[in-house]
């Protein structure tokens, strides 16, 4: 019975090492089986189009995930901004809704946009780092008071975002989607970051051991703040385009999303442990295998409690998956 | 004196109130290796701490090479300088050789990236000097330990290094590997910079020192020419007392059960077709090199790894499942050589490391544990084993020196007065004085009939303690010899 062993260790990490790829294209075969108007070109387009803003904010969770940290706020974090600005575009002050509906409005919205994502990123980061608190404590506070002030300025109800960034979140250049654009600029960008920058290395050798990161002269600190703003800046861009794509922010908007983000980068192969991960071909690998579940439900009437469960599944199987790919090659 | 590296003079230090350093004086010479030995707890660490700038002196002064020398940090050590190899390798595993090398500063293209081609050239003639099997590319967790420290000096030297620490080397290190190792330290030496090679292998500090300074409780006892010192001088100097035997005696018997016996165990192609019986009051050596599956046969027999093939009976019981709960429920117990990592609680205090094991035991019929007896126990254990301890119900495991913190490990299972013990590697990074005690515990729970499976490289150790001994190699057993045969040469033979 033990010789069957070795054949099962070595399946075992074949899986753990290719099986999203395995996963993702088994589901799209299921899916296309039960319906024929999932494999259209104009369903695979629209995946894409969902993918991108929750792929946005997985890239930069990739990077705080490389330290060997965590942001969970990140769900909150677009409420509170989504809310924010659908509060500036509602307030009934004619100035300001006709500088948000301007022509360069976008560009205030998505500067208003990065520099409170990037805010809220530094407060968690200086927490983690500074402080020496726990990221997944620090980042479930923040989450909360976000939340709360949230809840407070829109008084719960629907919102709507201003109309220039509804055309930004569901327009097209061509036929292919500015949002997945925006995302494909995103992976290049931050994928060479990590690839080939001094800086992405350093995340990389912080994520293995924070302690020799240091004896090496690595300013540990200051990475890991830089990780959190990057984490911080992409949720909330992604966030407001996911907003975008809605039309409006309501109550429950960005609830749960932190565990999709975080389920996205660890089905594609980044380690909760620190060290290991990877954003292209990880990150986008995993967000589409997430995305292609939800559309495929959603094409055949699931449920909507199947979805919750559905998302529970997900994030046991990559967090499954993570432990035994550490205990298969880190040790 | 002319061509002084490092001069230190009058330097002190105390921890909470505890005089560690007495005034040391000590000159490193440009390109001399200077061996450095004294017993754990002698105060060799806290001193390459304070050179290497981890910790400040309380008082005193150091120059380097003439210059005022008062480093605030690892870092500003390292930029003036002072490199040092620990036995934990300061590499990222996740990353490549090349990266490794580079990680304090990369070469970059003038837009700021890394410029990854001048990176693999300058990586490829540090590669080649030292004719290190990798390429710049190869990640450093497929790497084996000799190669990784390797790796560690060639970053030292990159950065213009002028002393190099050792601080033991070799404890992970391969027969070949150390070879090599040595061979690197003399080049060094010729290019004019200065060693400093701390390790407990006195043998290999004669081999490659040119003077040896002995510290003994904070203080430099002796600082001569290698050649001046004799092996046992400098134990005497180092223990501060005559040590005629380096192994204890204890008459013991060796009894007719059989407690341990294994037969014909396989595991992953690493351990083959292995045989052996321990019985009561039997010490049982198994001596082999690195990878001829030593600790892992180990591993199998105690069941952290599960066996392929064979079976294994303890106490005479036929065990249809191994696992450590019930190798425990058995009376086995397993000392790893790995006791930062696998057998000690290293931030929990010494007591509640001692209790760990026994504590099952305590507990009355509530889950209440009787603290009185508890505390009785791990002061007998203190006692017993001669643990330096100064407070043990507040005083942290890694405060420890290496010798101690493995008597805590042989106190928390020698408190459960173990039938079979398997032990691997139990003196690694052991000084002297603090080996002979562990063997006498050795010795001891042999006498009171223990079955005892001793694993070690050092074929001295297991000439010293074993009644039997097994030579294995390629995950074979290629020898099964009594103490009556025990032949160094023939036991190499065999291993190589």
């Amino acid at each position: 019975m033990k010789a069957n062993q070795h054949l099962g260790n070595a399946l075992l990490l074949l899986l753990t090492k290719h099986g999203v790829y395995a996963a993702l294209l088994t589901l799209v075969i299921l899916f296309s089986l039960a319906n024929r108007q999932f494999c259209t070109s104009d369903n695979l387009l629209l995946i894409l189009q969902q993918a991108s803003p929750m792929g946005i904010a997985v890239v930069g969770m990739v990077f705080v995930l490389l330290v060997a940290g965590i942001d969970i706020s990140v769900g909150r974090s677009m409420f509170l901004i989504s809310t924010v600005i659908g509060f500036l575009g509602t307030i009934g002050n004619d100035v300001l809704g006709a500088w948000l509906n301007h022509s360069w409005g976008l560009a205030l919205i998505l500067g208003l946009v990065v520099v409170m994502g990037g805010m809220i990123g530094l407060l968690n980061g200086v927490l983690v780092a500074r402080w020496h608190m726990l990221p997944f404590i620090v980042t479930l506070a923040t989450g909360s008071i976000m939340r709360g002030v949230g809840l407070k300025l829109s008084g719960s109800a629907s919102l709507n975002v201003p109309p220039k960034l509804v055309t930004l979140a569901n327009g097209r250049v061509g036929f292919i989607p500015i949002v997945v654009v925006v995302f494909v600029v995103v992976v290049v960008i931050f994928d060479y970051v990590l690839r080939h920058t001094q800086y992405g290395r350093h995340l990389m050798a912080i994520g293995a051991s924070a302690k020799n990161a240091n004896r090496a002269g690595i300013k540990v600190n200051r990475n890991l703040v830089i990780a959190y703003v990057v984490c911080g800046v992409l949720g909330a861009v992604g966030g407001i385009l996911s907003a975008g794509q809605i039309g409006s922010v309501a109550a429950g908007f960005g609830e749960g999303n932190e565990f999709i983000v975080i389920s996205a980068a660890v089905l594609g192969g980044t380690s909760l442990f620190g060290g290991k991960g990877s954003i292209f071909p990880g990150a986008v690998i995993g967000i589409i295998l997430i995305t292609t579940i939800m559309n495929g439900l959603a094409m055949m009437n699931a449920s909507p409690f199947i979805y919750t469960i559905a998302k529970g599944l997900v994030i046991f199987f990559a967090i499954a998956l993570d432990s035994i790919r550490y205990r298969g090659e880190l040790r | 004196m002319a061509n002084v590296a490092l001069q230190l003079s009058d330097v002190r230090k105390a921890f909470t109130g505890v005089q560690v350093l007495h005034g040391i004086n000590l000159d490193l010479r440009a390109g001399e290796a200077l061996g450095l030995v004294g017993e754990n707890g002698a105060g060799k660490s806290t001193l390459m701490n304070i050179i290497g700038g981890v910790i400040a002196m309380d008082s005193g002064r150091m120059s380097l090479f003439g210059e005022p020398y008062d480093p605030r940090s690892p870092l500003s050590a390292t930029e003036l300088g002072i490199a040092f190899v620990h036995q934990e390798l300061n590499l990222f595993a996740n990353l490549t050789v090349a990266e490794n090398l580079f990680i304090a500063g990369f070469p970059k293209t003038w837009f700021g990236a890394i410029d990854r081609r001048a990176m693999r050239r300058k990586a490829s003639e540090c590669i080649a000097r030292f004719s290190l099997p990798v390429t710049p590319e190869t990640k450093v967790e497929s790497l084996s330990v000799g190669i990784r420290q390797m790796i560690e000096i060639s970053r030292a030297l990159m950065r213009n290094t002028r002393i190099m620490i050792f601080d033991e080397p070799t404890t992970s290190l391969s027969k070949r590997e150390k070879e090599k190792l040595f061979k690197t330290i003399n080049e060094l030496k010729e290019r004019g910079i200065s060693i400093v090679y701390i390790s407990h292998i006195l043998e290999d500090v004669f081999r490659l020192c040119d003077r040896i300074t002995v510290l003994r409780d904070g203080r430099i006892i002796a600082t001569a020419p290698a050649a001046d010192f004799s092996e046992s001088q400098l134990i005497k100097s180092m223990v501060g007392r005559e040590m005629t035997h380096l192994y204890p005696t204890v008459e013991k018997a060796i009894g007719s059960t059989v407690l341990l016996e294994a037969s014909r165990i396989s595991w992953q192609g690493i351990v083959k077709d292995v045989s052996l019986k321990i019985r009561e009051g039997e010490i049982v050596g198994i001596y082999g090199l690195m990878g001829a599956g030593r600790t892992e046969l180990a591993k199998v027999l105690f069941g952290v790894e599960q066996l392929d093939k064979g079976e294994v009976t303890m106490n005479g019981v036929k065990l249809a499942r191994l696992s450590p709960e019930i190798c425990i429920r058995e009376q086995a117990a397993f000392i790893t050589e790995d006791r930062f990592n696998e057998g000690l609680l290293s931030t929990k205090p010494v007591d509640d490391n001692l209790d760990l094991v026994k504590m099952a035991d305590l507990q009355n019929r509530m889950g209440v544990v009787n603290v009185g007896e508890r505390n009785r126990l791990n002061q007998q254990a203190i006692r017993d084993l001669q643990i330096k301890v100064s407070d043990s119900k507040r005083q942290l495991v890694n405060s420890l020196s290496g010798g101690n913190q493995q008597k805590v490990v042989f106190g928390k299972w020698v408190m459960k007065k173990p039938r079979i013990l398997i032990l691997d590697e139990p003196t690694r990074g052991v000084d002297v004085g603090a080996k002979f005690e562990i063997y006498t515990i050795i010795l001891n729970l042999a006498k009171s009939g223990s079955a005892i499976l001793i694993i070690s490289s050092e074929i001295e150790e297991l000439i010293g303690t074993c009644d039997r001994m097994l030579v294995m190699k390629h995950g074979v057993v290629t020898g099964d010899m009594p103490k009556s045969e025990f032949d160094r040469e023939k036991i190499l033979g065999l291993a190589l």
